[in-house]
This record gives C-alpha cells, structure tokens and sequence, in this order.
C-alpha cells in the first residue's frame, strides 16, 4: 500500500484528541443565534455552531471531504450539508450521512451561560486564532 | 448471500464506494477492491484543479481513509491489474498482472474510463493525458517549466486544464475540433460567459479545426493544424474524452452498448456480474445512460452495493457534474438536452442559470456560480412547473416554490 504516510496522519490525530486539553470558548450570545440557523466562529481550524429547534451543537466547520466551510452550506434539520459536493453531516454526533464524506465530523460540548452560548474546544485552536 | 465473496475489479470512486456501501449494509463475505494504479482510491477531481495549481507539493486526497479498509475488512490490492476473468457459471476465476489468482462469488467491474489519445501524436512525455495521480503529478512538473500549453479539446477536463495552466502564467492555446468552445456545455449563455473569463485571461481558442500531425523537437513541439496553420509549444494537454473499460465484460461475453450494459440493480446479462461507475451503461426507463461524474460514479458505487447484498433499488439521484474553472464553478444537473423550451436566470451577483423544460417538467439546469439553485435543482429534476415558465426568469424567487417535487 502506498498509503503509509496518511495512515501516519491519522493516528497521530487520534493521539492528540486523548491527551490534549479543552477550553471552554464563548461562541455567540444566544439571541444571536435562532432556530435553523448556524455559524462559523474564528478558531484555528474554525469551529461550526447550530441550532436545531432550540438545541444546540457544535462540530468542526471544514468538511471532510474537501475542505470547504460547511456554514457556507445550509442546515436542514439536524443535518448540515456541505454547498461544494453536498455530503451530509449529522450535526448532533458529527456522523456522515451522505457521500461524498465518508469520515465524521469531531463534535464539541456545548453549554449556555449568562445567554451565551459556549463550546468546549482544543486550547491549541483557540491560542492560534 | 451475506457470506459471498465479493471481487471489485478497479480501485476508484466507484470502486471504493462499491467496497465502502457493502459494508455499510452489512454485507459479512469477503470484499476485496483491485486496482492497477498504485495509489490507494483517491479523489480525481482535484488533478486537474488544486494539484495542478497549488504552490505547496500535493498530496492525494483519499476516497476512505487508510484506517476504514482496516475496520472495515476490506482487502485493497494495488498495482495490479485484472488481466482475464473466467466463470464456469457459479464462480468467477480472475488472474492479475502480478501473477495472483483469486476466485468470487460476485465480480463488479468498477473500470472506469482511460484517458482518449491521438493516433496523430507520437510518444513523447511532453504530450500528456490527464486521468490518474501519476498523470497529474508529470503534468504538474513540466507546466511549472512551460511557458506555453496547447490543450487539445474544451470539454470539462481540457477547460480546467487550460484554467489551471493559465492560472500559473502559463500562455494556453485551445485547440476545439468542433464550432464552438466547451461544446458538451448545454447553454449558449453559459458558454459565452465562461469564454468572456478565459478571453480575460489571456486564453485563446481556435475551433472548428483539428490536429494532423506534430513534430518533437528538442526545445518545442510543433503542431500542424487541419487549416494549414503551425503552433509552436512546449506541451500538450490531450482532453477529448474517455474510453470505458469494456475489456473484462467482453472476455466473459455481458453485453455492451459503449459501456458495459446494466439494469437498475446494476446487473450485466452474466448472472453474478455487476457493473458501475464510468464503465456502465445503465438501462433507465427506454434510455441508455452513461455518465462520466464522480457523483454518479458514487452513487452508482452505493447502488451496486444495494444489488449485491439483496436490496431493493431506490431511484439513482438526478445526474450531476460539476467543474471548477477560474474563479467559476460550473454545475449541470440533469439531462438538458432533453428539453424543447429553455429559461434564462440571470442574477444580480453574475449568476447565470438555464432552465431546460420538456412541456412542463423541469429536466435540465446549466448553471455557472448559482449554489442555492443548483441544490434545489438536484431535488427538483422530473418536477412539473406550478406557475407559468416566466416565473423561472425571476432572479429572486427559490425554485422551490416554483416546481414540485418529482
Ligand atoms: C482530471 C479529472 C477531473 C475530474 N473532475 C470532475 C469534476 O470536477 N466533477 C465531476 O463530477 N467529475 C469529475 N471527474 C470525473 C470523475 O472523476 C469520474 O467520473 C470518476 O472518477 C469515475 O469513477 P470510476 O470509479 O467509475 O472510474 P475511474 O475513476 O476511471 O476508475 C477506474 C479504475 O479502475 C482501474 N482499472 C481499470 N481496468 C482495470 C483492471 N483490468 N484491473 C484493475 N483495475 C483496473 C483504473 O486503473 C482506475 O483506477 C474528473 C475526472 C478526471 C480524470
Ligand atoms: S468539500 Fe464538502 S462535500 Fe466536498
């Protein structure tokens, strides 16, 4: 197989994601966030936040498949799709659910304090930012 | 059925799909993907986008992650291809250029296509094609030292080479053997637009003429055209078309109609073997369908899948292309030739989307930097109009509202 060095990259990822710290991050007040809607905020890899009929959820903003920001595409339920190749992501536990994708998105905790909406994230994507 | 063996002959975006969707159903026999390139299944869009472009050494984008043929048990063999394949009417004997033999129970040719070449042209490594990673990876390399391209053909492909080259600072010249650049483009307002940009950028086209012989020498190539005229250049991108891998069917005697020839559960006439991707031929209504999209190579992959492990067919999603040229991204979603009347959208963002109708029924868009309505297009194809036709032109209005689901 000529595809040891992605391998590589795959496990190394999974590594960090056990042993590296989180830090809770403010998103967006509440208000400014409604039913169906969903937004990026400014991390490093940016970080998606949504909210589906008054719950909220947060998962990576880059798509798996290319790249592509996915509040640039369109929320449908808990489902948001991608505007490039429209893979589908399941925002409530970053499942992909339609092809293009293949590999799921990470998920982020959410909690709501003071009206605003806050999200658990890698410190090293909030320092970069 | 769920403890057969299952042989996938071709290792791309059908392929993997075909590998990836049996296990997702739940399909617990053996499942081994083979292919004869020696690079894990990857994503052949970029090639003639970002791998060509960017500044940064590119990497290949994989189908599925190196883990999942891992968790998923799928055997991926590489590097080697399926030279014959045999069935004594209950099992499939397949022999591979590396020597293996393997025996399935179930065969699916995931061939695709390979690059179309010119008899006129000689060998020469200046003259490329561009279908796989290894393609890519010499055309990269000699556009980073050219100062001229010649790309013969403006169908997708050859556009997104010429953009891609042009966009490097590369000086491209179009050769188009038919009248009208990027000919396999459905609307004549998208054409314009798009040629509007390549004219911006320097491209230029020559249509409605043919190349008839070239001369390799040590510092250029010089091509003679069907006019009389001569182009100097230092490569040449060939672009006109692809040819389905029919080989494997015709040794086994399934039937063929340019690709090889499937119903809707994607089944050749030899019982226990199945076709999709590129390859295939799909009998849909009285029609005979084959694309050359990675969307439909996937779902085709999906449906394949769906076939093998016992399922039954769901419809295959309306067709979709879509490109990357410049700053443009191109989409056609259904079939617009099919249509007898066409509506224009014109956006105030630049957007230009056609609609092509037959009687009432929406059956095709072309639609250059229209997002929202090419999404809801894919939805929409086969719907029957709720208002008259103008209503289509309306640059404000979702399509949503204006054409039922099918
Ligand atoms: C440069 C480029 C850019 C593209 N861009 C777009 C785009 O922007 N949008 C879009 O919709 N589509 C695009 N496409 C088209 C899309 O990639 C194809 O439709 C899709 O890859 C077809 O998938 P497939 O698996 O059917 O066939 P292929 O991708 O052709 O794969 C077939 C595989 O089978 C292997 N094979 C053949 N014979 C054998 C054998 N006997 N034994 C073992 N292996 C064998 C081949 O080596 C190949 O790897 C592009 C294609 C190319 C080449
Ligand atoms: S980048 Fe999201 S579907 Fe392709």
């Amino acid at each position: 197989m000529s595809s040891g060095q992605a391998e590589q990259t795959v496990t190394v990822r999974q590594d960090d994601e056990q042993h590296e710290s989180l830090t809770w991050v403010v998103a967006c007040a509440v208000a400014d966030l409604p039913d169906g809607e969903m937004t990026a905020i400014n991390t490093e890899p940016p970080v998606a936040v949504y909210n589906v009929d008054g719950e909220f959820f947060s998962t990576a903003d880059t798509c798996t498949h290319m790249k592509s920001s996915l509040t640039e595409g369109y929320l449908d339920g808990d489902q948001v799709e991608c505007a490039l190749h429209m893979a589908t992501f399941c925002v409530r536990d970053g499942r992909a659910t339609a092809l293009p994708a293949t590999v799921p998105l990470r998920t982020f905790e959410v909690k709501i304090e003071d009206n605003t909406l806050k999200v658990r994230l890698p410190a090293s994507w909030v320092e970069l930012a | 059925m769920s403890g057969a063996s299952v042989a996938i002959v071709g290792a791309s975006t059908a392929g993997a799909a075909a590998a990836y969707a049996l296990r997702a159903e739940g399909h617990e026999g053996p499942v081994v993907l083979i292919g004869a390139e020696q690079t894990a299944p990857y994503e052949r869009p970029p090639l003639s986008k970002d791998v060509l472009t960017s500044a940064d050494d590119p990497q290949p984008l994989w189908l599925l992650t190196p883990d999942t043929y891992v968790s998923t048990n799928i055997e991926l063999r590489l590097g080697a291809a399926v030279t014959s394949l045999e069935t004594d009417g209950s099992r499939f004997r397949l022999a591979l250029a590396d020597g293996a033999r393997l025996s399935a129970d179930t065969v699916v040719l995931a061939t695709g296509g390979r690059a179309r070449r010119l008899d006129v042209l000689p060998a020469d490594p200046r003259i490329h094609v561009l279908r796989t990673w290894a393609d890519a990876q010499a055309l990269r390399t000699q556009l980073r030292a050219a100062d001229r391209a010649l790309v013969l053909g403006s169908g997708l492909i050859g556009a997104e080479c010429a953009a891609s080259a042009s966009s490097q600072g590369v000086e491209v010249e179009v050769i188009e053997a038919q009248h009208v650049p990027f000919p396999s483009l459905p609307s004549h307002e998208v054409r314009g637009a798009l040629l509007r940009t390549f004219a911006q950028h320097g491209v230029t086209f020559r249509t409605g003429v043919t190349v008839t012989g070239c001369q390799a020498g040590s510092d250029g190539l010089i091509v003679s055209l069907s006019d009389g005229n001569v182009i100097e250049t230092d490569l040449i991108v060939i672009g006109i078309g692809v040819e389905p891998m029919t080989g494997l069917a015709d040794q086994l005697g399934a039937e063929t109609q340019r690709g090889v020839l499937v119903d809707d559960r994607m089944r050749t006439s030899v019982p226990g073997l199945f076709a999709a991707g590129d390859v295939a031929t799909r009998r849909i209504g009285d029609r005979l369908v084959r694309h050359e999209h990675f969307a439909s190579a996937q779902a085709q992959g999906a449906a394949v899948a769906r076939s093998v492990v016992g399922l039954d067919p769901v419809a295959p999603p309306a067709a979709w292309a879509w490109s990357d040229q410049f700053t443009h991204r191109l989409d056609v979603v259904g079939d617009p030739q099919g249509g007898t009347e066409r509506r224009l959208r014109r956006g105030d963002d630049g957007s230009l989307v056609e609609f092509s109708l037959a009687g009432s029924r929406l059956v095709g868009v072309t639609a250059l930097d229209a997002h929202r309505t090419v999404r809801d297009a894919r939805r929409l194809i086969g719907g029957v109009l709720r208002a008259p036709a103008e209503g289509l032109e309306g640059n404000d209005v979702p399509l949503k509202q204006l054409v039922s689901t099918p």
